[in-house]
């Protein structure tokens, strides 16, 4: 990933939001947050077209944008994907779907996230999300794991509630580092709860991040 | 032999031999009934005429005849439909006026002019009809017999004296001598050659008569034009009724989780945030707790809002339509739940009907969960068509232990509230012990080219 390879130069963010109130406000946090914003779109064809001027590494994308207000986002995301796929998305919605999550990860390809809104507001999730995302991991709203783990709560009774708790961090993206700190328990614990559950589950862990949370997603979605 | 009876089936005098035994049995039966029906409602009518002067009892009378007559006129309606011909709506009895008291019962049978044309059909004019066509047919039938009949008929055997042959008369005026023929062959086999015309137009006859009843009972034994606009009024303002009551407690419900969520959170915030200002610079530390409080509130709001616009119209049914938003309904289900739909192409769906349709999944699929312990569930969209017009039609099936009632406690009370709120209807079929299906009709609007036009 190119970010990860210059750390030295800040990495370049573009945003597309229909609000204004909203689009200036990602702005300044994205600028606090240390990231270059190298350009700031209306809509989503604006951006595409924009593209090769702004040169971004990553960009944030709303959902709901002109000309229809459904899922232009979305759509805008999955063509990202196939134009240029090293550049990273953060989907950025009111709302949480399960159904656009899929889509996003079908690309098969890490470097993607899909968070609510309501998370940007804080700088550090923001800059831990662009940071994870850059670095070619997947990020995943607790609301759309959330969805996911609770229309299949039968099956996962065999999983223990510490397993349980890994598991949903393991489908929002993070690392076994990650979830030893936010769990205040060790990497060796970590360890032996992801290879349970894998093993519960009938999966094979591999290793990169992204890998991991499409084999827990694809199970969550039988 | 297969080419033989297609032709025959594309053949219209075949066509109609295939109908006349019916005909022809209507016909027969048809007297019988006429004359039972005629003597019956006759006899009441006069008894009630009679006794009206004298006593209030004259008044029922009068009212059984009415139903007398009603009773047969509509096996006779009945009769006919089963000849083949074309169907006759039914007239509007207002027996759901009758059924409220002893006025509404009084208006609805005698303020109602079908029963008196009835009447008219069955003491009269259906009445004298049968008779005539009865007649008819059976002269018919037993001239068209008469032409097989005569051949076993003895030679010699004769009614007139001295003996009379029709040959002889008949060749008589031809001038023509019948002098040494057989004459009683020759009376034979005129009367088989004019028999066999009258079988040959023997089905024109029956379909003819037929038709002159079907006519006499269009006239007067269907529905009046207003029946059908009585009874679309009415379900009209049913549906109009259920839908405001529904819209109403929905909006009630929304302004009252309005209020006592993300309202009363906004307004905390702005105690927080200025109560922060206030502290910003005597007490710092004391400020960033109250702005970190302020953030919660802020973000709780956020999460109310969501979850009360979700309840209202879902994000991915707004974005994607009904099939995208119930495919993702059934598969988030923790009853596995197939879903498919067969919906013509290019199919636009009104958004009231598309919400309607969503909720009603929704719930129903909850349903499933909740009562049927059913393994597995199905939910399938199609569209019916109607002559009127067509329906969009969801099944919901599950293979659970049944028992499903439109009670408050399965929330298909308010499942039916819904769906009569957009002029649909609910079946529900859940024996006990199951399997449950139910299956939600709503209405899709008329298609402005098929509209019929409407005469006054």
């Amino acid at each position: 990933m190119p970010s990860s390879l210059d750390r030295m130069s800040p990495l370049r963010v573009a945003v597309a939001d229909d609000s204004v109130l909203l689009r200036e406000g990602l702005v300044r946090v994205l600028v606090e947050a240390g990231f270059e914003v190298v350009g700031a779109y209306g809509d989503a064809d604006q951006l595409l077209a924009d593209l090769d001027n702004c040169a971004p590494d990553l960009v944030v994308l709303d959902v709901r944008m002109p000309p229809t207000f459904r899922d232009e986002g979305v759509r805008a995301a999955i063509r990202l994907r196939e134009l240029r796929p090293e550049i990273g998305i953060l989907l950025l919605s009111q709302y949480v779907e399960v159904v656009y999550a899929q889509e996003l990860l079908s690309s098969g390809r890490g470097g993607v996230g899909y968070l609510l809104k309501d998370r940007v507001a804080s700088l550090d999730q923001l800059r831990d999300a662009v940071e994870r995302i850059s670095a070619g991991s997947t990020v995943l709203d607790p609301e759309v794991v959330a969805q996911l783990v609770g229309r299949r709560q039968d099956p996962l009774v065999s999983l223990t509630p510490r397993e349980h708790e890994v598991m949903t961090l393991v489908a929002e993206g993070r690392t076994n580092a990650a979830i030893a700190k936010q769990l205040v328990i060790g990497i060796g614990a970590v360890e032996k709860n992801v290879t349970s559950i894998f093993q519960k589950l009938n999966l094979e862990d591999s290793g990169s991040d992204h890998r991991r949370v499409l084999a827990v997603l694809t199970w969550l979605q039988r | 032999m297969t080419t033989d009876t297609v032709k025959k089936s594309r053949n219209p005098y075949g066509k109609l031999w295939r109908q006349a035994p019916r005909e022809f049995l209507y016909l027969m039966l048809g007297f019988p009934i006429a004359m039972t029906g005629f003597g019956v409602a006759i006899s009441l009518v006069a008894t009630g005429v009679g006794t009206l002067a004298i006593f209030l009892i004259g008044f029922f009378v009068m009212i059984l005849a009415l139903y007398v007559a009603r009773g047969f006129g509509l096996v006779h309606v009945n009769l006919l439909e089963w000849t083949g011909r074309k169907k006759l709506e039914r007239p509007d009895w207002k027996d759901d006026l009758a059924a409220k008291g002893f006025g509404g019962w009084l208006s609805a049978v005698l303020g109602n002019g079908h029963y008196w044309l009835y009447l008219l059909h069955t003491t009269l004019l259906g009445f004298i009809l049968t008779i005539i066509t009865w007649t008819i047919s059976f002269v018919w039938i037993t001239i068209s017999l008469l032409g097989a009949f005569v051949w076993f008929v003895p030679a010699g055997y004769s009614l007139s004296e001295p003996e009379w042959f029709l040959s002889e008369w008949f060749f008589g005026l031809l001038n023509v001598s019948t002098q040494g023929w057989d004459l009683n062959l020759a009376d034979n086999i005129i009367v088989s050659i004019v028999s066999l015309f009258f079988v040959a137009t023997l089905p024109f006859v029956t379909r003819g008569l037929v038709l002159t009843h079907w006519g006499l009972a269009r006239g007067i034994l269907t529905a009046f034009r207003s029946d059908g606009l009585r009874r679309e009024v009415e379900s009209l303002e049913a549906s109009r009724g259920a839908a405001l009551s529904a819209e109403g407690h929905s909006l009630r419900r929304l302004e009252r989780d309005i209020h006592d969520g993300p309202q009363q959170r906004l307004v905390r915030l702005r105690m927080d945030l200025a109560a922060a200002e206030r502290q910003l610079d005597a007490n710092p530390a004391e400020a960033r707790q109250l702005l970190t409080e302020a953030q919660t509130q802020a973000s709780d709001a956020l999460e109310e809002l969501r979850a009360l616009s979700r309840g209202f119209a879902p994000p991915l049914l707004l974005d994607r339509g009904l099939v995208a938003a119930l495919e993702s309904v059934t598969s988030r289900s923790a009853v596995p739940t197939t879903m498919s739909a067969q919906l013509p192409e290019g199919l636009v769906l009104p958004s009231e009907i598309e919400r309607a349709a969503y909720f009603v999944v929704a719930e129903l699929v909850t349903n499933v969960v909740k009562h049927s312990n059913a393994a597995n569930a199905e939910v399938q969209l199609t569209v019916e068509p109607g002559n009127d017009r067509d329906s969009l039609l969801i099944h919901v099936s599950d293979n659970g232990t049944g028992g499903a009632l439109i009670t408050t406690e399965h929330g298909l009370a308010g499942i039916d509230e819904r769906i009569r709120g957009v002029g649909g209807r609910l079946e529900i079929n859940s024996p006990e012990g199951g399997p449950t299906r139910v299956t939600a009709h709503l209405p899709l609007p008329k298609n402005p080219a098929d509209r019929a036009p409407i005469a006054v």
